[in-house]
C-alpha cells in the first residue's frame, strides 16, 4: 500500500531545519484549491548546509529514487540536490519530489519573494503563492499542469474576495 | 448541445452565476499578464475558469489549510487503496 502522509512529511522536513518551499498540488491545496495530488513537491535551498540537513532527514525517511523495479533503494546524493533537476523520491511517508528548480530556472531564491507563510501548531511553511503557481503551471504547458490552472485562478479570486 | 440545468433552490441564497463564472479581471489585476498569456496560447484553459464549481472552493475555505491537506492525503490514500495491485505483484511503478 502506498503511504501518503503529507503532514508528517512536512513536519519531518521542518523539524530537521530544512529550508524549502512547498510547490505543486500541495501548495494549491494549502490555499483552498480543490484538486487532488499523490505527492509532495518542494523546492529546496541549494546551500551545502541545507543540502546536508535535507540528506539527513531524507535518510531517516528511507528516501530513494523511484521507479525502483530492481529494489536497489538508491538514495539521493548531495550532487543530485545541488543540481538543477527534479529528484523523484519514494519515502516511508509517501512520494516526495525534491525539485532543484521549477520551469524558467526558478530556484529557491527566485521563488522566495513569491511565497506566503502558512503556520499551524509548530509547523511554519513557506508555500508558493497562487499567482506564481498558476504562472509556473501555464509555462510548463503540459496538459496535467494546464488542467489545474482554471481551478487555481478561481480559488485565488475567491480567496482575494474573502480577504 | 444544451446541457441539463443545475437545480438550485432560491432559499439557498446562492445563484448559479455565483457558483460558475468567468474570472473577473478587475478583481485580480495582478493576474493580467497571466490571463493575457492564457487568452493568446490557451483560450480553452481560460474559458474553463467559468466551469469551476466555486462551491468546492468555498467548502475548502471553511477548513484550516492543514485540514485540507489531511483531507487531500486521505483522498489519495483511498484512491491508492482502490487501485493498488494485488500484494504479490506490488511494485514501485508510479500510478498512471
Amino acid at each position: 500500500m502506498l503511504s501518503i502522509e503529507f503532514r508528517k512529511l512536512l513536519e519531518a522536513l521542518s523539524q530537521a531545519g530544512a529550508e524549502f518551499i512547498v510547490v505543486g498540488g500541495c501548495a494549491a491545496v494549502l490555499q483552498d484549491v480543490p484538486i487532488s495530488t499523490f505527492d509532495l513537491d518542494i523546492v529546496h535551498r541549494r546551500t551545502p548546509e541545507n543540502i546536508d540537513r535535507l540528506l539527513s532527514v531524507l535518510a531517516t525517511l528511507d528516501a530513494h529514487f523511484y521507479p525502483d523495479f530492481a529494489r536497489r533503494k538508491l538514495p539521493p546524493r548531495a550532487s543530485d540536490l545541488a543540481g538543477r533537476g527534479h529528484i523523484l523520491l519514494s519515502t516511508k511517508l509517501g512520494r516526495l519530489d525534491v525539485l532543484c528548480e521549477l520551469t524558467g530556472e526558478r530556484g529557491y531564491a527566485e521563488l522566495l519573494p513569491h511565497t506566503t507563510e502558512i503556520s499551524a501548531d509548530a509547523l511554519h511553511l513557506r508555500v508558493l503563492d497562487l499567482p506564481t503557481l498558476a504562472r509556473v503551471k501555464t509555462e510548463a504547458g503540459r496538459p496535467k499542469d494546464l488542467l489545474a490552472v482554471p481551478i487555481i485562478i478561481a480559488a485565488y479570486e475567491e480567496r482575494k474576495k474573502r480577504g | 448541445m444544451q446541457k441539463p440545468p443545475i437545480v438550485l433552490p432560491v432559499e439557498l441564497g446562492v445563484s448559479i452565476e455565483d457558483m460558475f463564472r468567468p474570472v473577473d479581471r478587475a478583481a485580480v489585476p495582478e493576474l493580467a499578464d497571466l490571463l493575457d498569456l492564457l487568452a493568446e496560447h490557451h483560450p480553452l484553459v481560460l474559458a474553463a475558469v467559468a466551469d469551476v464549481d466555486r462551491s468546492l472552493i468555498w467548502a475548502m475555505q471553511e477548513n484550516a489549510p492543514l485540514q485540507n491537506l489531511d483531507n487531500c492525503a486521505q483522498m489519495a490514500r483511498d484512491v491508492a487503496s482502490i487501485t493498488a495491485p494485488a500484494p504479490s505483484s506490488q511494485s514501485d511503478r508510479p500510478a498512471a
